[in-house]
């Protein structure tokens, strides 16, 4: 199967400024793998070094086993998306989606068919003759992935690809995007700063951050098991506990009356000080002034309720800062409540 | 009457105001130029071809007529030829000294044209070229230089760099990209400078007062001659001649792009 791409140490720099810095991933081939992190990070230069469009300052790129990393990105046969489409605007939607072909020297019946079926597949063969201006962004960014797919690219590029769309049609171009990648099975790089896109459709995520990837897993073992505290903010959301760790393996923040517990596996000497994290999904509420001796919680007193449809968010403050818990329902503000969540929930990293 | 019509009216009465300010003059010179008198005199007592006639078979304007709008194509050529390469340069080179090189090359704007007709008499007289076509055309090509330069930057800034780059990814060589792509794309901004290029060398009178000679003479050359020996309405027929010949360039420019377009007023396409 064709797609396999492999970066060894890639490094980017632009002056003084290390934009990447040693980057080293494994693509198998038909995955798609989401680049995700803060603007700055280094996901986009990452992503035109693949294309060739940023020549790498040390490393190797390896597509299907060739060495690309000194070719141009004319030699190299990717299919990229651009964040704003790029689409050519002074050439009809046909003939931007036939660019390809033509440089490739390919022309004719050949075109016309192949042309044809990559609108088909976009579901955009009724546009055609329309000139990119005439399109909405939505049928732009089919207009663009056609344009990129029509030369069947071992690897596929996406910067930002739903960004300049606006929410609703985003969640469903998300979807489509993702099915339309599983069916064709092409090894697919996404360049995204938003998380929920990035686990919505990717295989595997890599979280970066300065350059480095910080972490690269299946979504679920980021969001579950987040390699560093930076990784654990950046995807979803978290209630962050500064403390160090007692003798009995207890977290001791300051303002808590009572230690927290953390779980067993977690492992950190005592003296260690520790970032401790737990989900807002995971805390739960109940209207008490006191925390029972054996449970594992904070007490605080209810300072806000976000409404968000499905649930809502309720906001306590707590002898360390506010805390934030996942509802079904809101709870009277100023009521002092107990927020408790399970020790082996609690994520854990030495600081 | 409700604000917004209010509004209307003041801006079409002072656009008609600004018009005819600027056009009335033009209307005593054509009006001028259909005179049957032997003398300049505006309202004209009668009306004939015959001043018209006359510059029309008249020897030395035309030939100077010719020399103008050889040397406004040449001029315009030359210039699209050189700033072409120095605005896509300009634009997305980002080298050291981009900015200064860039104010250097406009800078013919700035310097009077009587200052670079006397040097340039000094210059081309060293190389030999003194009074010939050659010369004023090396003359001209630096006068109109700007315009085109200008023109060429702004079109190309407005255009995404990420269109050339989309090329590239798609299998275009630099080379193909530039002629697919950005040729196309910057195709207005070259005929706008060329149009710009071509009316400004029409119009010189310093550079081409003291580079010609009697074979190079361009037609404001041969006109400003004719007044200084005789004011006869002959002055009003080639002027009015020029005019129309303006207008048609304009015209047909505008049948063929649309000039608000090459004026980059509008949006492009």
């Amino acid at each position: 199967m064709k797609g396999a791409l492999e970066l060894q140490g890639v490094v980017k720099r632009f002056g003084q400024f290390v934009a990447v810095d040693g980057v080293s991933l494994d693509v198998r081939p038909g995955s798609l793998v989401a680049l995700l992190g803060p603007s700055g990070c280094g996901k986009t230069t990452l992503l035109r070094c693949i294309a060739g469009l940023a020549m790498v300052d040390a490393g190797a790129i390896v597509i299907d086993g060739q060495d690309v990393t000194a070719l141009p990105p004319w030699d190299r046969s990717l299919g990229m998306v651009f964040q704003n489409y790029a689409l050519f605007p002074h050439l009809s939607v046909a003939r931007n989606v036939a660019f390809g072909l033509r440089m490739r020297g390919i022309s004719g019946a050949e075109t016309r068919e192949r042309v044809g079926n990559a609108l088909r597949l976009v579901q955009m063969e009724e546009f055609a003759e329309r000139r990119p201006r005439q399109l909405s962004g939505g049928q732009q960014q089919r207009v663009a992935l056609a344009r990129a797919l029509v030369v069947e690219p071992p690897v596929l590029l996406l910067d930002e690809p739903l960004s300049a769309l606006d929410a609703k049609l985003r969640l469903a171009m998300r979807q489509e995007l993702r099915e339309l990648q599983r069916r064709l099975g092409i090894t697919t790089i996404v360049v995204t700063h938003d998380q929920a896109e990035a686990m919505a459709m990717a295989d595997e995520v890599a979280v970066m951050r300065r350059g480095r990837i910080e972490q690269m897993a299946a979504p679920e073992t980021v969001y579950r098991n987040p390699s560093t505290a930076y990784v654990a903010e950046f995807v979803g959301r978290t209630n962050r506990f500064d403390g160090v760790v007692d003798a009995k393996g207890r977290l001791v923040v300051a303002g808590l009356a009572a230690p927290l517990g953390l779980a067993i596996a977690t492992r950190l000497p005592p003296g260690q000080a520790t970032i401790a994290m737990v989900r807002p999904e995971q805390v739960f509420l109940d209207a008490a002034d006191e925390l029972a001796d054996d449970e594992n919680g904070v007490a605080g007193v209810v300072t806000d309720n976000v409404f968000a449809g499905d649930h809502v968010e309720v906001h306590v403050e707590t002898g360390s800062g506010r805390i934030v818990a996942k509802r079904a329902t809101p709870m009277a503000k100023g009521d002092t409540v107990v927020a408790r969540w399970r020790c082996a929930d609690t994520l854990a990293w030495p600081s | 009457m409700n604000w917004q019509r209010r509004r209307r009216l003041v801006a079409v009465g002072y656009v008609g105001v600004a018009a005819v300010f600027i056009l009335a003059p033009l209307l005593v010179v054509a009006a001028v130029a259909f005179t049957s008198a032997n003398f300049v005199s505006f309202p004209p007592t009668g009306w004939s071809l015959r001043w018209i006639n006359k510059v029309l078979a008249d020897d030395n304007f035309m030939r100077a007529l010719a020399n103008s709008v050889l040397l406004g194509f040449s001029a315009a050529l030359f210039a699209a030829l050189l700033a072409t390469p120095a605005a896509l340069a300009l634009a997305r080179g980002g080298f050291r000294g981009a900015a200064e090189l860039e104010s250097f090359l406009l800078s013919p704007l700035s310097l009077p044209a009587l200052i670079l007709a006397i040097a340039l008499l000094f210059y081309l007289a060293r190389l030999g070229l003194a009074g010939s076509f050659a010369g004023l055309l090396i003359g001209h090509a630096i006068i109109v230089l700007p315009y085109m330069l200008r023109t060429v930057l702004a079109v190309y800034r407005g255009i995404d760099p990420s269109l050339e780059e989309a090329a590239l990814v798609l299998g275009a060589t630099p080379r193909r990209a530039f002629l697919h792509v950005t040729l196309p794309l910057i195709r207005p901004g070259i005929v706008a400078g060329a149009l710009l290029a071509f009316l400004v060398s029409f119009d010189e009178v310093a550079v081409a007062l003291l580079l010609s000679s009697s074979s190079s003479m361009t037609l404001p050359v041969a006109i400003l001659n004719h007044v200084t020996h005789n004011y006869d309405p002959a002055v009003a027929a080639i002027s009015l001649v020029k005019i129309v010949l303006v207008v048609a360039v304009l015209g047909i420019l505008e049948l063929w792009f649309g000039l608000d377009r090459i004026m980059l007023t509008r949006e492009a396409r």
